[in-house]
């Protein structure tokens, strides 16, 4: 991999098996995993181009051990990538090969749901499916909903402030997050944001912790909102016979005061892969396809969905169906949330892309993608949460063709570039993380990044969590850096420096 | 180079040296530079909370933003505005009401409270105090509506965070740290924030004669339901709870509302609640200027509890966020007790107006570790301290 992360420490990986040691005396023995076989489990996430196993992985119960963990390890200059489940499409949770991987995977408990204040309190490692699922029966559910959600963590999601196909209308996880407990590299434990109540004393580092992909510090537990189920949800879903007219659509329902729960887009060639995939009814004649869900209470949604399908006539449609019942609405949706492998199944492999543009941007910014795609021979597929300008582009590539992944990541960045140029940013969900590092600078200045790694820095002086990520070069915050003396501190004064 | 406006209108509160006022970015840092190592800054937008929490030190010179007001994009249809940070919050509403649009963080206007005239906060001021009104629990805070920025910080370094999209997470989400902050770790100059469709209507259901405990009870089973709540708040033993949306919906809603707030008392709806929701908001509804304001925040369903702690019901008090946000005149003087009960229930209190001086005690300390990380953030972006800390002990 042509990918360039901050040089192992030798003294590190020759301390391997004293590491090793150390780790199990903080969370037994069955708890640490060093064989390279299990290790091979780990050595990437959702951007599999990437791989590299980890020194060792450790699985913490407790907040405390946590603790320890990073209070042992920061002492010593042992780096740490914290990891959930895995799912980051952003290379996010890549390991390094001298640094401990903290998972995540035994601190899966709910530990409270507490209806009166309308929140649960869960650890990092439980999935956000589990959550919804703990509380619907008490007409409740926790919104946002990443389409990765019966696999994915609350502590990834809280990394990566991710959203799902509902956040247009209940907001990204960063809105539905009322407190978080975080253990920082000096091994101290902080209490972020109001916990139960709506907001804490001091800053909002709440607020900058979601999103920060685990550069800050290891999250132990999470306080969630959770918001009343609605009473009904309508869907309709909509063929155009080109992009401009799916787009206008977008634009007038959003003009008209309606925020839909889910307002998403495919367009042809997404079109053809979900129906061939899951046979969900889709028009193959159509140019692009908008699924519009409505929920709220029957009036609203009767009222809606006519006032929707109207604007849409307006605007040319030459599909419009109307989901009947329940089944037929899981139907309208089986297509659109299996579109990723859908497209994967036309190629060996595919890259999944995550610009935000505004809206007004659509038809321009899909019409250059098509140009890139034909002058560099890689096909696209476009699937989009349209609602609030969220691109996901598929890139078709074949890892075993050689230079077809190079290609694929140049295509991708070009998107990128493009988002950014149509006034849109590099990343609308799935975080920066290795992917995306190297980018950075066309959208931010040296001194915007200054500005974030300084601040990173106050949570961990030393650059020992989760590094080589979100940040374009490797020795620009060495250069900011303070020397920071721990001795005296140690917490393992009998286990030798090195 | 800069020359000093001289503004008939501009007033000099606290303060003898003259106002610094910037027109844009560059010439705010070449000033913060100028001032490092030698004076501090305390930045004011339009001077409406200057008196909020712990008065400013008055050896610090004023950094205003009056002069950064201009609207630099507005695109209705994609619900994004972009202006200069010392932009009237009043102009800004003024634009926005003639597209049918709105703030749904619905700001308030605290200037009364303290003597100052109305309509005078600016954009970044409010977003700088994380103010937010009664449809914060629907719609968010202020916090979770600045979309991006562009900012001074104490080094005297020009920065950006964020962008004009909602979805974006590419980079630390600094904007969430820029609101609350009170200005101290940067100067705002430009500002992009989200806005919504005004709804097309709104009714409010009032229950009145309950003790707190049951305003408490009422507004958190209006705030189980599926109802979207917009306001939910307890104002002299009422329970009022705001519906909006479009009219079909809103009806639907208020007749389930109703029926779940019956077993409390015969519900009422208002006339003209548009009129009540502001006066909540702005704090109009605490008459008395009897003795210090406070602010608690609070898990919701803990409220009552908090007045029943504080033995404080005689107390004027105001209820809002379904009782995670509790208002409450009692004596600066019970500082310690207030804040350890507001603790103990697992929120904080924040001294908002203070009957007496009371110095750095006016916003709720954090523990120890949190303390020392605040004061690391704060010297991430303003190592020499040249603004005016106000909120936090760091
Ligand atoms: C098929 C598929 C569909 C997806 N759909 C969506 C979608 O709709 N919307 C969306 O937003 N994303 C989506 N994603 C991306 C991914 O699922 C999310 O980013 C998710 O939040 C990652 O969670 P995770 O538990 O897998 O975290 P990981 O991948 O393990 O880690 C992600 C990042 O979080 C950090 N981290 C994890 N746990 C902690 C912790 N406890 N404390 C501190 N840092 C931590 C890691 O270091 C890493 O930087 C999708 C991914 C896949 C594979």
């Amino acid at each position: 991999m042509a990918l360039k992360m901050p040089e192992p420490d030798g003294d590190v990986l020759r301390s391997r098996t004293l590491i090793a040691q150390a780790m199990r005396t903080i969370v037994g023995a069955e708890a640490v995993i060093e064989h390279t076989d299990e290790l091979i489990a780990y050595e990437t996430d959702g951007l599999t181009a990437y791989r590299q196993p980890p020194l060792l992985v450790v699985l913490p119960k407790s907040t405390e051990e946590v603790s320890a963990i990073l209070g042992w390890c920061g002492a010593r200059g042992v780096r740490v990538v914290p990891r959930g489940a895995g799912t980051s499409l952003s290379g996010g949770a890549l390991p390094l090969q001298d640094a401990v991987l903290i998972g995540m995977a035994r601190m899966n408990r709910i530990l409270e749901i507490d209806l009166a204040n309308r929140v649960a309190v869960v650890q990092p490692g439980v999935t956000n499916l589990a959550v919804t699922q703990a509380v619907q029966a008490h007409g409740l559910f926790y919104a946002p909903d990443p389409s990765s959600q019966i696999a994915c963590t609350i502590g990834g999601n809280v990394a990566e402030n991710s959203g799902g196909v509902h956040c247009l209308k209940y907001g990204l996880t960063t809105h539905n997050v009322l407190g978080a407990t975080l253990v920082l590299t000096s091994g101290e434990v902080v209490a972020l944001g109001g916990g139960r109540a709506l907001d804490g004393p001091g800053y909002d580092l709440l607020g900058v912790v979601i999103g920060s992909e685990g550069l800050l510090g290891v999250v132990t537990e999470v306080v969630v909102r959770l918001t009343p189920a609605p009473e009904e949800i309508r869907a309709a879903l909509l063929g155009f016979p080109n992009v401009e007219a799916a787009a206008r659509t977008v634009t007038d329902i959003m003009a008209a005061g309606i925020v839909p729960a889910g307002l998403e887009m495919m367009d042809k060639p997404a079109i053809h892969a979900a129906e061939a995939f899951v046979n969900a009814g889709y028009p193959l004649d159509a140019e692009a396809l908008l699924i519009v869900e409505l929920d709220g209470p029957a009036a609203e949604c009767d009222q809606l969905l006519t006032a929707v399908c109207a604007i849409a006539r307006a605007n040319g449609v030459t599909t419009e169906r109307t989901a009947a019942d329940a089944p037929e609405r899981a139907r309208f949706w089986a297509g659109r949330k299996a579109a990723f492998p859908a497209v994967g199944r036309l190629s060996p492999d595919y890259y999944c892309m995550d610009g935000t543009i505004p809206r007004r941007a659509l038809p321009e910014v899909l019409r250059r993608t098509t140009a890139m795609s034909h002058a560099c021979g890689l096909k696209v597929a476009n699937v989009f949460h349209a609602g609030d300008g969220n691109l996901h582009p598929l890139i078709l590539y074949d890892a075993n063709t050689p230079g077809d992944l190079e290609k694929a990541e140049a295509f991708g960045a070009d998107i990128l570039r493009l988002c950014v140029e149509m006034g849109g940013v590099l990343t609308g969900e799935h975080g920066v993380g290795v992917e995306k590092r190297d980018l950075m600078p066309v959208m931010f200045t040296a001194d915007d990044l200054e500005q974030q790694q300084r601040l990173k820095q106050a949570f961990d002086p030393d650059l020992l969590l989760n590094p080589g990520k979100v940040f374009p070069t490797l020795h620009r915050c060495a250069e900011l850096g303070r020397v920071h003396v721990h001795a005296g501190q140690l917490p393992f004064p009998h286990l030798p420096r090195f | 180079m800069y020359t000093p406006a001289s503004s008939p209108s501009r007033t000099c509160r606290g303060s003898d040296v003259e106002a610094l006022e910037p027109e844009d970015a560059r010439q705010a840092a070449e000033m913060i530079r100028a001032a490092a190592g030698r004076r501090r800054l305390r930045i004011q937008g339009g001077g409406s909370k200057d008196a909020y929490g712990a008065p400013a030190p008055t050896d610090a010179q004023r950094l205003s933003t009056r002069r950064m007001v201009g609207i630099i994009d507005y695109d209705p249809q994609e619900f994004v505005l972009t202006a200069g940070a010392g932009i009237r919050l009043a102009d800004v509403q003024a634009l926005l009401a003639s597209q049918g649009q709105q703030l749904a963080f619905e700001p308030p206007d605290l200037g009364p409270l303290f003597g100052a005239a109305p309509a005078q906060s600016t954009l970044g001021g409010v977003l700088a105090a994380n103010l937010s009104g009664p449809r914060r629990i629907l719609s968010g805070a202020a916090r979770d509506h600045l979309l991006g920025f562009e900012a001074v910080s104490g080094r005297g370094v020009i920065f950006k965070s964020g962008g004009r999209v909602v979805k974006n997470v590419t980079g630390f989400d600094l904007s969430k740290l820029m609101c609350g902050a009170w200005g101290a770790l940067a100067l705002l100059t430009t500002v992009t924030v989200r806005t919504v469709a005004t709804p097309q209507t709104s009714a409010t259901l009032r229950v009145s004669g309950l003790s707190d405990d049951r305003v408490i009870t009422a507004l958190g089973a209006a705030l189980r339901a599926p109802l979207q709540v917009s306001g939910a708040a307890g104002v002299s033993g009422a329970a009022l709870v705001r519906l909006e949306g479009f009219n079909s919906s809103v009806e639907a809603r208020a007749r389930r509302l109703r029926e779940i707030l019956q077993p409390f008392g015969d519900p009422e709806t208002l006339d003209g609640d548009e009129m009540i929701w502001p006066r909540i908001g702005n704090l109009q509804v605490l008459e008395s200027r009897a003795a210090a304001l406070w602010r608690l925040s609070l898990p919701p369903a803990r409220g009552a509890e908090a007045i029943e702690a504080l033995q404080a019901h005689n107390a004027e008090r105001l209820f809002d966020w379904g009782g995670g946000l509790l208002w409450v005149r009692l004596a600066a003087d019970r500082s310690l007790e207030i804040r350890a009960v507001a603790e103990r229930l697992g929120g904080h209190a924040t001294l908002v107006q203070a009957d007496a001086p009371v110095g750095s005690l006016a916003f709720h300390p954090p523990g120890p570790a949190l303390t020392a990380l605040f004061a690391r953030v704060r010297t991430a972006f303003d190592p020499d301290g040249v603004f005016v800390n106000r909120s936090v002990a760091a």
